[in-house]
């Protein structure tokens, strides 16, 4: 069950241009290309006729001819043109999905396309203009996508899964951790205060003593997800009120753009920014490596769960894990699920033409 | 209604049929186990080299018997000694004076011709090895023969349908055997049979293909010709040959005359699974080895494209059986074909179904 009425990130914008690109998203096949003049095109990746797949034809100029029998399709799914005959038969189309281009992402709709207006899109502009401190890391995840929210909303996991480099014991036993909801999004703040920093920000941050630090992340319904890890000297005071996008004096910025491919797997597109002071290649390139290496950890561990749901007597989903044993860390997951529940419920109220 | 799943998910099959089982030389004395229509069968050759196919499963502990090893006449299980005869008859228990009287497994009629292994899989008793397709140029004095035995992925009417409307060769093979005019401009004729459909296109006045080109010698256009015939359920002969341009080649043979005839035994495993028989024989450049292999070479290239169209086609359709689809002109052979394949099935359906009788009583 997905969320249909909203923009997906279906990858970074230039992943994709004037070829044909096949993607699986919801479970459905799509082919993704970009015009002559760049404009991004997205269809249902099959022939109306003998259901190849689109993405095995290929493009002449703007329109796409399918591998088998030579049916030629335009840019919105109409096919225009089957060799050997005049006329094309009523129904012969595919299916167009609106995509765009923004905050160097391109963004799909994979509900009604009337329904798909751009303002829609969230808020990524951050990361336009970022430069060498940003990287871009695309995945493909074995679970559901809400395995990855949960685990972007409960960073309280730094502790065990990335106790080498992110975490530390206090992340998880001295937080203090603030839930609110602001507007359509969930806000998910964490600080511990005067502790010892954990590896990474001990290098990075070049500390001589004690800290404070901050894990911020933002939920909007259904997976846009950014968070903001920051940290200072433990005698600067910080106050849950501050600013809770800055690094303080060491810090980076994550932007998730997640989809899903299947009810069992996940595109995940991230944009990794860090702390300006941070401008030599050398240490840029090992703060990448750590990522790297915390990326590696969370992949293990979505995957073992999505195996553990699969293999349940009781034919678990993801959804399934509200029932299960929370733990106070869970109040910010356990609203975004609420807000997403929300939105699932009022799309399957739409009329059928609407949601189609 | 016609059936709008193209993939046949769960369709049973014709029974009443022989089916292509194996490539002559893909058999000697060593057991060999297939699967036909979900039911998995053991062959092997007996003393005299004939082919037997048996049920490959032993009556007494289901060991697949084509794990075995063949003794003269019979073939012996693996597990305990058992023996077995060609009609599948228990003759031998090791450490018994006699067999149970009710140790016996299936036997299929099974005929080597034409340098094929053919099973009925229907009642015995209407095995009638006139109903085999002929496959005369398998073994025919100066004819030369590629071959190929793939497994595929995919349901066996998927490649009815792509050997039926050979359009596709301007799109799938149009570095070898097609070009544009094969789907622009042929003029096909669909001739039903009694059992199955001819499909005939005739392309003409056009200029040659690549491997036309270049194996017909042409510094002209040609009139081509590709003539399918299929044979219900899953057999198909296809003629494909072109003349220079205007030289009579649809009345009689027509000058520069270059022809190949293919070979198909398409013979389903199961619903999803084929086993793809395909034999391309000819008998120009019989004196030209390094010729033929060109062209043979060009021809498995052809068979390679139209394995990944049959993949991708049912990985599709698996995803969503029921999504609509479109049929175009082209499809009238096709669709002629699958009507056929579903009227047998109901009639079989609405035949009482006998206890299979070709066990040993």
């Amino acid at each position: 069950m997905f969320l249909r009425n909203c923009w997906y990130a279906a990858g970074f914008s230039d992943d994709f241009g004037h070829a044909l690109t096949a993607r699986t998203f919801l479970g459905e096949a799509v082919v993704i290309y970009r015009t002559e003049k760049g404009a991004p095109i997205a269809l249902e990746d099959r022939c109306a006729h003998r259901r190849l797949p689109l993405s095995m034809g290929r493009l002449d100029g703007d329109r796409v001819e399918c591998a088998y029998h030579g049916l030629v399709y335009d840019h919105s799914g109409a096919c225009i043109k089957i060799p050997g005959q005049t006329s094309v038969p009523q129904g012969a189309r595919v299916r167009a999905y609106p995509v765009l281009d923004r905050h160097t992402y391109l963004w799909i709709w994979m509900g009604n396309p009337r329904l798909a207006d751009p303002a829609l899109i969230p808020d990524f502009s951050a990361i336009d203009t970022a430069g060498e401190r940003t990287s871009r890391i695309r995945l493909h995840l074995r679970c559901n996508y809400l395995l990855t929210v949960d685990n972007l909303l409960d960073l309280s996991h730094l502790a065990y899964v990335h106790a080498t480099t992110t975490g530390s014991p206090a992340l998880a036993e001295e937080a203090v951790v603030k839930v609110v909801r602001v507007g359509d999004a969930v806000l998910i703040k964490r600080w511990q205060r005067n502790i010892d920093p954990s590896p990474t920000f001990q290098q990075f941050g070049g500390f001589k003593g004690r800290v404070n630090l901050w894990q911020v992340s933002e939920y909007r319904a259904p997976c846009y997800i950014r968070v903001s890890y920051g940290s200072c000297d433990a005698d600067v005071p910080v106050h849950e009120d501050d600013d809770i996008w800055s690094h303080g004096a060491w810090g980076f910025k994550v932007l998730h753009g997640l989809i899903p491919e299947t009810e069992r797997t996940t595109h995940q597109f991230r944009t990794v920014t860090i702390h300006p002071s941070q401008a030599s290649a050398a240490a840029i390139a090992e703060f990448k490596r750590q990522c790297d290496l915390i990326i590696n950890e969370d992949r293990e561990v979505f995957a073992i769960q999505q195996e553990a749901l699969d293999a349940d007597p009781r034919g678990l989903s993801a959804w399934d894990l509200r029932s299960t044993a929370t733990i106070g860390a869970d109040q910010g997951l356990i609203q975004a699920r609420r807000l997403l529940r929300q939105r699932l419920d009022a799309e399957t109220a739409l009329p059928a033409a609407a949601s189609a | 209604m016609l059936n709008r799943d193209l993939a046949r998910t769960g369709q049973d099959f014709v029974r009443e049929a022989w089916y292509l089982a194996a490539w002559s030389d893909e058999l000697d004395r060593t057991p060999l186990g297939v699967i036909l229509l979900g039911q998995s069968i053991v062959l092997y050759r007996r003393g005299d080299a004939s082919p037997v196919a048996l049920e490959n499963r032993c009556a007494h502990r289901s060991l697949p018997l084509s794990l075995g090893c063949v003794r003269g006449e019979l073939i012996e299980c693996a597990y305990h000694g058992l023996q077995f005869d060609a009609s599948g008859r228990c003759v031998h228990v090791p450490g018994q004076s006699r067999p149970p009287a009710d140790a016996a497994i299936r036997s299929y009629p099974a005929v080597e011709q034409d340098r094929c292994i053919w099973i009925w899989m229907g009642a015995p008793q209407n095995a009638d090895t006139a109903k085999i397709t002929p496959f005369p140029w398998m073994a025919k004095k100066g004819w030369r023969q590629t071959k190929l035995h793939a497994r595929i992925a995919a349901n066996y009417q998927l490649i009815i349908d792509n050997l039926l409307d050979l359009s596709h060769l301007s799109f799938v093979h149009s570095s070898t055997v097609g070009s544009p005019e094969l789907a622009e401009s042929a003029r096909v004729k669909v001739e039903p049979t009694e059992d199955g459909v001819v499909v005939s296109r005739w392309t003409l006045d056009v200029p040659p293909a690549p491997t036309y080109a270049q194996f017909g010698n042409y510094d002209c256009n040609i009139d081509r010709w590709q003539i399918s015939r299929w044979f219900v359920p899953s057999t198909l002969v296809i003629r494909n040959g072109s003349a220079k341009a205007g030289s009579g080649a649809q009345t009689g043979d027509g000058e520069q005359r270059f022809e190949f005839i293919v070979c198909h035994g398409v013979t389903p495993e199961s619903d999803k699974v084929t086993n793809y028989f395909w034999a391309v024989t000819h008998d120009f450049l019989y004196d030209d080895l390094p010729s033929a292999e060109e062209f043979h070479r060009q021809s498995h290239q052809v068979i390679g494209e139209d394995i990944a169209v049959f993949k991708a086609q049912q990985e599709m359709l698996e995803r969503q059986p029921l999504a609509s689809v479109v049929d175009i002109r082209y499809d009238a052979g096709p669709l002629h074909a699958r009507r056929m394949i579903d009227a047998r099935l109901a009639a079989q359906a609405r035949a009482p179904r006998k206890e299979v009788s070709n066990v040993p009583a």
